[in-house]
């Protein structure tokens, strides 16, 4: 029998009795009865301890509370006790274990930062980061583990320590590029900078330009921080802009789950998960990382205060209902629920008459914010919204049609231009086998280094979703309501239709992630944590206890590893050395406005500034930028000959223009880029620098170890 | 069947099956994950930045102290002035609340005012500044008809 010390502050066992045994004389002050008289002290770090307890209440046959006092009586006042400090063994090793992670996070910080400095970019190969990681990175990822898993046995109690934790682990995972590079990563950051710098510069949205200027919200957030706060430019924001925007997911990421569940081991379990496995890359500066944190608040507000309160709050949207009367399986009445699904316990409880309509209100400003910035996040947040409400977990039945009327309109209205000019490639680029093709089977190329990287992206997303299907099941078999993150988890899906190129199956995982965290975590989190009654066997605590940690642990730190792969699987291209970054520089310095720019890719950190270019309005005419790689895909077969002729004649028609003529820039990441991709080969494109360079047309102006740049001759 | 239960410290809830065998999670007495915050930190998370803002431009302060503010106040300030008045009555929530609406809000008026060509940064910085206004107005006005403990 376990019952609860008088004072409250320990969890005792009974060897056989049912009395309260603290109360007895052999406990009070740590007397000196015979020790099989004695009350067992369990281990006081371990929650299971006490969910145990509580498993025995469940079953009715250990109420311990005492009794309320008769009204108008004082209740009798309980013997101080003294519980007996643990002496024994376990006690020392549960007090150690309790105090380790304080010194375990330092130890890990330790670690992982002294290795920093070792790492040598320029030695990187095609897996990227990993192959030039040293091993005190690992150790340090190692000993953070443990030390999180120490906290989470007790995650109940450590709710600030494991918040410390995470945020450890978005610095150590997400900030090393940050420290060891010496510019922001990927050329598309450079292309957001020039666009907001273009919005700052003249204050118009042309359409015309790019599609960017359809959904440009986020670029005007840009500019006016930048302006309001007199920086340089955008860039300035982007080398960190990845550890801060995982910092702020952090409090939506908290709320949801604390909405889905009110196991708090379950709880940070889920958030380490999402964060050791968002290896897409999709929280740089950029519309989509913007416009996430919008997505995670809308449906964290939705769960906490738009849940319905009573069956009428279902309203005729009763699917439940029909489900029901079709006498369809079991698991779909599951989900459809034909009376309002349990509140969590970690929600507040829905909300009414004007808080109500303030939160629906906020959910609609930010729903604009997101339709503005970014063309596939109303999507999801618009899919998300509507199968809550089909589903009965949102009793705001009309939120969908004006979420839906705010995205048709921004589509129609703003948007047209695009949509109009790109209806073609709009159309081609819809449906399942453009998909498939363009976000798997196509991007199965490259060298075999990352082909080998690419594989393990697959199988990294395949093992995550598999890990959730598995927690969904049991989930689902231990009868647990979960039928909002199930929800959660598959509205994203129809996402994968839309016309977004090679990208749309990495915003799919983005967008389901933090609910397959949810249930993949589920699946990790020990059972009998919330079933204690279920499980008759008794097992000694903290061999279950080690084994769950240790299960755990694992599971994180292959996920994590398998993740750093995975996400900078890319970094030889993607990261820029100092040298690159100043051929740049020099090239928008000596390059006059009008100048055509050439690149063997765009894969390089340009377009941050003087991004448009308007044929007919010189005043709007500041660089036009071309790609070898492009144009010689659109006829592969021509030789480095011909694309020598065709760089000539381009530029000269430029020349003719009376404008200037042009430039040609070669860098380290761009030939990275190609190796990398299974784009031109090495070969080629020595044979066209050397064929330029015999044309006598061309001039080296600038040259470091990582960059080139030649300039068109002016006169022939 | 309800049944409530809580842990030995009186705080974590957790699930407990209803009649029908489902689990049902409880409400916890006291939330371990939520933060009691004393009702003046909204309102100072929202007029400080802007203080030092203000402040900032007027002594024509460069780096870092300029960006800094500017960030903290954009980031913070209008979100801090608005999401109390919706009475969420869950700091957590508050908090996961401010800065969303912060960002929000700048995206919304930039691009009001972009797609009048009406954009500037000082007119944005007006318009940031004059939104926390009212939210601090609103929040000193709603906490003035609060009812008194005593009644």
């Amino acid at each position: 029998m376990i019952v609860r010390s008088a004072d409250g502050r320990g969890w005792w066992t009974s060897p056989g009795g049912s009395e309260a045994a603290p109360e007895t004389p052999a406990v009070q002050a740590g007397g000196s009865a015979d020790r099989s008289d004695r009350t067992e002290p369990l281990f006081p770090f371990h929650s299971a301890q006490w969910l145990a307890v509580s498993g025995e209440r469940l079953a009715g046959s250990g109420e311990t509370e005492q009794a309320p006092a008769p009204p108008g009586k004082r209740p009798p006042r309980a013997p101080v006790v003294r519980a007996r400090r643990p002496r024994d063994a376990a006690a020392v090793l549960a007090l150690i274990l309790k105090w380790a992670p304080v010194v375990l996070l330092p130890v890990a910080v330790a670690l992982w930062a002294s290795a920093l400095p070792k790492i040598d970019l320029s030695r990187m190969n095609d897996y990227g980061l990993v192959s030039v990681v040293p091993a005190g990175v690992w150790a340090g990822f190692a000993v953070l583990m443990v030390s999180f898993v120490l906290c989470w046995w007790r995650a109940d109690r450590a709710a600030l320590l494991l918040t410390v934790h995470i945020l450890v682990l978005i610095v150590m995972f997400y900030g090393i590029p940050s420290l060891v590079a010496d510019s922001p990563r990927g050329p598309i950051v450079y292309r957001h900078a020039g666009i907001t710098e273009y919005l700052t510069r003249t204050g118009l949205v042309d359409t015309r330009q790019d599609a960017y200027f359809s959904w440009p919200a986020f670029f005007m957030f840009l500019g006016s921080v930048v302006k309001i706060g007199g920086l340089p430019g955008a860039l300035t924001l982007a080398t960190w802009a990845t550890v801060v925007v995982n910092v702020l997911y952090l409090p939506p990421l908290l709320m949801i789950m604390r909405a889905l569940t009110r196991d708090a081991r379950l709880v940070w379990g889920a958030l380490l998960i999402f964060y050791v496995t968002n290896w897409i890359n999709q929280d740089y500066l950029a519309p989509q990382s913007f416009t996430y944190l919008f997505y995670l608040t809308v449906i964290a507000l939705v769960l906490h205060y738009l849940r319905p309160r009573t069956v009428a709050d279902l309203g005729s949207l009763r699917l439940a209902t029909w489900v029901r009367r079709s006498r369809l399986t079991s698991w779909v009445g599951w989900l459809l629920p034909v009376r309002p699904p349990p509140a969590p316990a970690g929600a507040q409880g829905t909300v009414t008459g004007r808080t109500a309509a303030l939160v629906t209100l906020v959910i609609v400003v930010l729903f604009v914010a997101a339709t503005a910035s970014h063309q596939l996040t109303p999507y999801a947040i618009f899919l998300a919204v509507t199968l809550l409400v089909i589903t009965g977990h949102c009793r705001v039945r009309g939120l969908p049609v004006l979420l839906g009327v705010i995205l048709v309109t921004w589509t129609v209205f703003v948007a047209r231009g695009y949509i109009d000019g790109h209806l073609e490639k709009v159309a081609e680029g819809s449906g399942l086998g453009q998909s498939a093709a363009a976000n798997v089977t196509q991007r199965l190329t490259g060298s075999e280094q990352h082909v080998m990287v690419v594989r393990e992206r697959v199988m990294l997303s395949a093992w995550v979703w598999l890990l959730a299907l598995l927690g969904g099941i049991y989930r689902f078999r231990t009868r647990h309501p979960d039928q909002a993150a199930a929800v959660l988890a598959i509205a994203p899906i129809p996402l994968f239709l839309l016309p977004y190129g090679g990208e749309v199956l990495l915003r799919l995982y983005f967008f389901m992630l933090p609910f397959v965290a949810f249930f993949a975590a589920a699946l990790l989190v020990p059972p009998r944590s919330e079933q204690p009654a279920a499980d008759g066997r008794r097992r000694p605590p903290i061999v279950r206890t080690v084994r769950d940690g240790i299960v755990f642990s694992l599971v994180a730190g292959l996920l994590l590893a398998a993740s750093f792969l995975a996400r900078y699987g890319n970094e030889r291209m993607d990261t820029y050395s100092p040298d690159e970054t100043a051929a740049v520089r020099e090239l928008y310095r000596i390059a006059p406005l009008g100048s055509y720019l050439l690149a063997e890719t765009n894969y390089l950190p340009w377009k941050y500034q003087d991004y448009e270019w308007s044929k007919a309005d010189p005043a709007r005419r500041r660089h036009k930028y071309f790609s070898l790689a492009q144009e010689w895909d659109l006829e592969p077969n021509r030789s480095s000959r011909d694309m020598v002729r065709w760089t000539v004649q381009t530029l000269r028609a430029n020349a003719t223009l009376e404008r200037p003529a042009g430039y040609l820039i070669l860098t380290r990441s761009q030939r990275a880029h190609e190796e990398i991709l299974g784009g031109l080969a090495p070969s080629t494109m020595d044979e066209f620098e050397m064929l330029l360079v015999r044309s006598d047309k061309f001039q080296l102006v600038y040259s470091n170890p990582d960059a080139k740049i030649y300039a068109r001759k002016p006169g022939k | 069947m309800r049944r409530r239960s809580a842990g030995p410290d009186g705080r974590a809830g957790r699930p407990v099956q209803d009649g029908q065998g489902t689990f049902v999670d409880q409400p916890p007495d006291s939330p371990s994950l939520e933060p009691r915050i004393p009702w003046w930190i909204w309102p100072a998370a929202a007029a400080a930045p802007a203080a030092v803002l203000a402040l900032a431009m007027a002594a024509q302060l460069g780096s870092p102290w300029r960006p800094v503010a500017a960030l903290v106040f954009l980031t913070v300030g209008p979100g801090a002035s608005l999401a109390p008045l919706i009475g969420l009555r869950d700091p957590g929530m508050e908090l996961t609340l401010v800065i969303p609406l912060s960002f929000a809000l700048v995206a919304l008026s930039s691009a009001a005012l972009f797609y009048a060509r009406l954009w500037s940064p000082d007119r944005e910085l007006s318009i940031m500044l004059g939104l926390c206004l009212v939210g601090l107005a609103l929040q000193y006005l709603s906490f003035r008809r609060r009812p008194s403990p005593a009644g």
